[in-house]
Parts: C-alpha cells; structure tokens; sequence
C-alpha cells in the first residue's frame, strides 16, 4: 500500500442552524478503496461534496497528498484529481456517448471541436472498461449499467487520483454490478484512491479494505474491513443503545382486526415490485429503509398518484366491506400528505383557505351542487384552523406566508375535514421545528386512536419509532421484512440493509 | 401575520380600469359627442367578439395554458355558418354550425394539451395554421357573403340601446365571474394553473378540468363568430389575422389574467376588451397608422406581462 493520497481534517459545515458536519476526519490511501457509510441524513453527501468544491467547508482542511488545498468550484476539484461518479445519471439521453463524455472538455482547434481525436479516445477509454460500443451511439439507448460505465470513464478522463463512487450500483443489474466491480478493482490496482458511498453490507466486505462510518456528522468509526463485523457497523450507525430505550415506552394500540385497506402485489416495473400489505383500523404502519429503497414510490404508487402496472388495490366502504378501486381513483378514498410539499402539496399564490379546502371543495356546495357555499367553506377552514392550532391572521392570505410548520398543518386540514379511514403521510415532520412537528405527531396519533388506519414514513428513525405499531421494512423496491412494535433501532436498521443479525442483545 | 391592504397590489389590479377611465376621458375631449348612449352602445358592440374571446383566452390562461387558434377558428365558423345560410340554410342550425365548429377545435386543442400532454403554444400554434388555412381555402381568399336576414336581424336586435350581442357579452362576464369565483369546477380551473400536481394529489381530475378549458374557448370562438358574421353581413378568412390573436392576449393580459397560470377574472376581460377596442379607436382619431399601432399593443403586453410576474413574486416573497 502506498501513501495517504487524501486527507480530510475537522470538516464542518452548516446550514444555518443545521449541524450537517462536526469536524469530521477523513484519510484515504492510493490503491485503496475505502467504503463511506452512513444512515440517511449522516453527511455523507456533505462531505464528499465539499470533496467536489460544490460546498465550501465552514472550517476545515483538505490535504492531497500531503499539500493543502482549497476548492472554491468544482473544477478546482476536477484538476486536483478528483472525480465524483453520481448515483443519478447526469448524461443527456439524445447525445453520443462521446458527447457525453466530453461534454465540458471538447478539445478544439480553432473553435471547432476535433472529433477525429476525441472518437479514438473516446474508444480507447470505452474499450478499457470493457465496453464494445461505437462513440457515436446515443446514451439514451444503453442501460443502465452502460450508462455508469459511460459516467465513469468520463470521470476517467482527466486522469484522476481520487474517484468517489455514491451508490453506484442502486440501479444495477447482477451481471452489470460484477462488470463494475471488476473495473473499480483494476481502478484501484493502478493505484488509485476509491472512496465507495453504500449502503450494502456485502459490497463492503467482497470490495473495500477500509471502512468509515459517519453518523450525526461524526466519524462514528473506521477502521480495516477485515477487522470489523456487520454488527460493529450496524451499532456504528445507529449510535448508543441508550437512547433506545425511552422510545419503548409506546403503547401497544387499540388496533383492530378491520382491513381498511389493502394492496395486492402491486408493482410498477423497474422502481417497486410485488408490494402487499393490509392497513388495519387503529394502527399507525411505518415503512422503514434506507434511501432508494423505494418507500416514497410505494405510498405514491398505492395512493394512486403514480400509475401501476400491476397489482391491486382494495379500500373498504362505509359497511366495511373492501371494495376494489382503480388506480386512478383511490386518491378520492384516502388522505395524502407528499413529501416535498413545495412541488405538489400546496398551490403557493393561492390562500390558506383554498388551500385547505382544495380536495373537499367538491363537497362544499349548496343546493345547487355546483356553487360554493362560502359560508359554510370559511367554517370548515376556521374549525380545522383552531384544532389543528394553526397561526393565522386572515385566512384569505396566501398559503405562501405562513412557515413550513403552519403550511403543514394546513395540508393535514385539508384531509381530517374529508374524514376519511386510511391516511398516508410521507415524511410529514421533515424541516418542521420541535413544536410543529410534535404537534403532527400528535395528530398522527388522534387518527389512529379514532380509528383511521394511518401509513408513515419517516427517515428519522426516532420518530417513526414513537409513532408506528408495525414497521414494513423495504429494500431494493420490496417489502422485505414485517417487524412488530416492539422492534429495536437495530432491527430495523438491519433489515434495511437486509441483514440477518443474530445474537445482538440491546 | 397582521391583515393588510397591500397597496402596490391594489394599484395594478385597478390599473385597467384607471387606463380605461383616461383613454374614456380623452376621447371625450376630443370628442364631445363619445360619451352619449348611442356611441358607447355602438362601441360595446365593436368590442364584444373581442370580449367574448378574451374570456375564452382568460380561462385557457388561467388553466396555465395559452389558446392561440381562436381568430381563425373564429373565422372558419363564421364562413361555415354563412355558406350555409347563403345555400339557403335555416339560420338558427347556421347558428348551431358557429358554435360547433368553435367548440369541435376546441376539444382537439384540449385533448391534445390535457390528454396527450402537449404543449399548448404548438398545439394551438398548429391548429392556428390548419383553420387559417382551410379559412383562405375553402373562401379562395375572398369574402362570404348571403348572411340570412333574420340571422342578422335577430343577432343585431336591439334591447333598449343595445344589442343583442352586448347583452350576450354582459351574461357571459357575470357567468363566467360567477363560475370562477363561486363553483367548485372554477376553483379546480385555479388549482391546475397554478399547481397541476397538487390539484392531482388533491383528487381534482385535472386532465378533464384543462380539456374543459379548451373547449369554452372554442365555443367562445363560435359565439364571437356569429356576432362579428352579423355584423360584417359576411365572413372572411380576415377575420382571423394574425394581429386580432394579439389584441385577445392584450385584452386579457390588461383584464389581469397572468400568463403564468392561476389568475384571472371575467370582468379583466371585459375591461381589457374595451380597453384594447378605444386604443384603436384613438389610433384611427389620431390618424395613427395600424403598424405602429401594432407596436403600442406588443408594448402594452410586454408592461402588463412584467406587472404581472413582479405582482406575483411579491406575493410569494410575502
């Protein structure tokens, strides 16, 4: 093994009061590959993205081959020898691959791009990964595997020391992973330094010598790969097993045996697959897994604002017989709360009270069952106004002046006025402060205890816990595991790396 | 968090109404007899096809979208409905004929925008050509004539000063007012401009309420058409140039509706109707040639299209 190629020191960052970096320390060796492992929300992307020269670190050092350096844009990275290989697909599908490939370093000759020379390299690098296709095939025609192996040798380009991989293989196949794993060892066998962003256990232990763990914005551990065991990482991420124990002092639930809804091997090709489960009348259900697992695409999916292509889904009618319903009109059974509600939540120049009446407006009519009772309108709004405690002056104000917390609320309204049997909430209390956010929790809470069947997620581990009387644990687009209440932080940490832990004892 | 009027708002809502107060005021001036019963009769008249499709254009406008085909599908339904009159056809089912046609491109436009979701400006930009097209076609690039009496008389009938068509345009402002502001089928016309996908996450059909939007349109198309063949006393592919698909923008941009989706009234388009017919009118008074008129008409849709992006963002920075 060679010399320290990279070294990171004290890295912190915030954004605003957000703690996202505590000083965190880094070192990475030439011909080396070192796995970066995290919970969702740890750092990771931070820090390799102050890696990048996209984010500007708060106070810290970067150390490349023992000489500091700074970074004030992400080309300053590229010609330090750095090089990112993203988890998304940053390609332009209508280009050539060799477009693609040299998309922001086309060597030109009197302002005309030389394409002869760029074609032969383009092959040349193509033909070193293993790769037999023409330059000049369009990118939006390979798979998915292709089009990282494209991503990477673009990232070869410019001769790099240092190559941070995130995710690389989420949206590959078998065959593609192991062709992959082939190029990332030949990578490294030439000496250079790999930095490896997962979030499964196994590529750790056949791929990586190193391992770090970050977590809160800490290094939670490091260390070699061979001297560390699943279960030592799994307690690396998830933290001291204290604070588990005031999460236990949940209930268990009235739930009852009534199905008020279910969903029948749903799936929708290449993002979830085979997805079954029953929500019961009293119970609040939390899906857990990591990012990408395919939660968000679930619930959107069984909610029916995303199409399906297969499955069925089943909600029950007022006698509490489960009746069949299509895709397409499920929304009108249920409540949805979407993750970003910036993007499809709230209709921002509108005001709170349209926004909160906009999917019972139908509803609101007088006699004539086409003109909006006004009167009766403002009373709705008003009513869930002052029990979902919502900070207004006028309720004719744009949706757009209230904060996070209080537009929050507003959507919630929107749903209990329906008073309906199943909810499906998506990160809820995300970017919500204490107050508010308690104040969801709790209504997630009233819901169930009335008897409404309440669906959750929630990347904050704690505070799925302290909601749900049943987790589905999701991995790789599947429900993999059904936990019960009483399912420890660990658990439910390793069922979503899809572990069998046994003999961990909290 | 405390209520308040906002006063720069305030103002470029009234805007309109205070330009059309002033344009009024100065014709005046310049001519004593403006404001009498007979000549602001006759001018409601002159504006009312363009009102009646600048309430069209409005409610396409605040679906998000933009309707640019309604001149010359106004033109090919006047000159069908008076062909078929001049071939000896009943005038009522002439009349039927109008709406038709209007309300037929109107549903293509909306299926093609809410169904296959395409972009409104090349859909209606390409239905644009086809009816001006078949319009030049079908009338060899010349008038129609043989405008059934009684369609004439009918459509022109007077109720006390005015006309029928006046009438027509005056219901129609306050049914479109009414079913914007008081129907629950008006509001989801606000939810989709202004967040398609929060109308659909709010079980609102949003392809069903955009494809309604075009085709009132069209038939507001169609109406405009049987008013401005009764008062030619004849159809032209004229009807539908080029320019008359900018005064509707203009009229309905001044009445306040946004091109960005989400806001609009019926009564801005009557405003902004009238409005857009006096600044003609000044134009001819003062002898200002129509080209340079033209270029008055895109400056005032470039003013009101900023008004409205600055009013819009402070609300949303509010």
């Amino acid at each position: 093994m060679s010399g320290i190629a990279l070294e990171m020191r004290g890295i912190t960052k915030n954004f605003g009061s957000n703690h996202v970096l505590k000083g965190v320390n880094l070192e990475a060796h030439s011909g080396e590959i070192l796995a970066l492992i995290g919970a969702n929300g740890a750092g990771k992307s931070t820090l390799m993205n102050i890696l990048c020269g996209l984010f500007q670190a708060d106070d810290g050092q970067i150390l490349i081959e023992g000489k500091e350096v700074r970074f004030s844009h992400p080309m300053d990275a590229i010609q330090a020898g750095i090089a990112f290989v993203q988890q998304e697909m940053t390609l332009m599908p209508t280009m050539s691959i060799m477009d693609n490939m040299f998309l922001n370093t086309f060597p030109t000759k009197c302002g005309f791009i030389q394409y002869g020379d760029i074609k032969e390299k383009c092959r040349e690098s193509l033909k070193r990964l293993g790769c037999g296709y023409s330059p000049e095939t369009l990118v939006g025609s390979l798979g998915a595997g292709d089009r990282q192996l494209v991503q990477i040798s673009r990232a070869l380009l410019c001769d790099p020391k240092i190559i941070i991989f995130d995710e690389a293989t989420s949206s590959l196949t078998e065959p593609e992973k192991e062709k992959l794993f082939g190029v990332i060892e030949q990578l490294k066998k030439s000496g250079v330094c790999i930095i490896y962003i997962t979030h499964m256990m196994d590529e750790i232990f056949s791929l990586c010598q190193k391992v770090m763990v970050l977590r809160d914005g800490i290094r939670a551990g490091h260390g070699l790969v061979s001297e560390t065991k699943h279960d030592d990482l799994v307690q690396m991420m998830i933290g001291d097993k204290a604070s588990e124990l005031n999460t236990h002092a949940k209930k268990p639930g009235n739930c009852s045996e009534r199905v008020l809804m279910k969903v029948e091997n749903m799936s929708r090709y290449g993002v979830i697959d085979h997805i079954s489960f029953e929500l019961h009348a009293g119970e609040v259900v939390g899906i857990w897994g990591l990012m990408g697992a395919g939660r968000t695409e679930t619930i959107r999916c069984a909610a029916g604002i995303d199409p399906i292509d297969e499955g069925d889904i089943y909600i029950a009618d007022k006698d509490g017989q489960l009746k069949k319903v299509k895709s397409a009109n499920v929304i009108k059974h249920v409540a949805l709360i979407t993750e970003d509600r910036r993007v499809d939540g709230l209709a921002l120049s509108m005001s709170v009270k349209e926004n909160m009446t906009s999917a019972n407006i139908r509803n609101l009519t007088g006699i004539s069952k086409l003109f909006i009772d006004g009167k009766r309108e403002r009373q709705v709004v008003e009513e869930q106004v002052k029990k979902l405690e919502i900070k207004v002056a006028d309720i004719d104000l744009p949706i757009s002046s209230l904060s996070g917390g209080n537009q929050q609320k507003v959507i919630l309204g929107r749903w209990i006025q329906k008073d309906l049997d199943v909810y499906i909430f998506d990160e809820p209390t995300r970017g919500l402060d204490i107050g508010a956010k308690a104040d969801v929790i709790r209504e997630i809470n009233a819901l169930a205890a009335a008897g409404a069947a309440v669906l959750v997620i929630n990347s904050d581990i704690d505070e799925l816990i302290s909601v749900s009387h049943r987790y589905l644990v999701m991995y790789h687009g599947r429900i993999t595991k059904e936990l019960p209440a009483d399912a420890t932080k660990t658990e439910l940490m390793a069922a979503a790396m899809d572990l069998q832990i046994e003999g961990v004892h909290i | 968090m405390e209520k308040k009027i906002d006063v720069i708002d305030t103002w470029i809502r009234l805007l309109p109404l205070i330009l059309l107060v002033i344009i009024g005021a100065f014709i005046q001036t310049q001519n004593q007899y403006f404001l009498t019963v007979n000549n602001v009769a006759s001018v409601l008249l002159q504006a009312s096809s363009l009102a009646l499709m600048a309430l069209g254009m409005t409610i396409v406008l605040i679906t998000g979208g933009i309707d640019l085909s309604i001149p010359p599908v106004m033109a090919s339904s006047a000159i069908l409905g008076v062909m078929f009159m001049a071939r000896g056809g009943n005038p009522l089912l002439a009349f039927f004929i109008m709406i038709g046609v209007g309300a037929f491109c109107g549903a293509v436009n909306g299926f093609a925008v809410a169904y296959m979701h395409m972009i409104p400006f090349v859909v209606t930009l390409s239905m644009q050509m086809i009816a001006y097209g078949f319009s030049q076609w079908i009338t060899n690039a010349s008038g129609v004539t043989g405008v059934s009496e009684i369609f004439h008389d009918v459509a022109l009938f007077k109720v006390g000063a005015f006309t029928v068509p006046v009438v027509v345009v005056v219901v129609m402002v306050i049914a479109v007012q009414l079913y914007l502001k008081n129907t629950y089928l008006g509001r989801w016309l606000f939810f989709v401009g202004n967040n398609e996908k929060m109308a659909s996450v709010s079980g609102i059909p949003a392809q069903k309420t955009i494809f309604s939007a075009y085709v009132f349109s069209g038939l507001m198309a169609g109406l405009a058409a049987v008013v401005l063949s009764a008062r030619m006393n004849s159809a032209a592919s004229t009807f539908g140039e080029d320019t008359v698909v900018a005064d509707i923008i203009a009229a309905a941009v001044v009445g306040g509706a946004s091109t960005n989706g989400g806001v609009g009234t019926g009564y801005g388009a009557l405003i902004g109707a009238l409005f857009i017919t006096l600044v003609s009118n000044v134009s001819n008074m003062l002898h200002i040639s129509y080209n340079s008129m033209l270029i008055v008409k895109g400056g005032l849709i470039i003013i009101f299209v900023i008004l409205d992006v600055y009013r819009q963002r402070r609300r949303r920075i509010r």
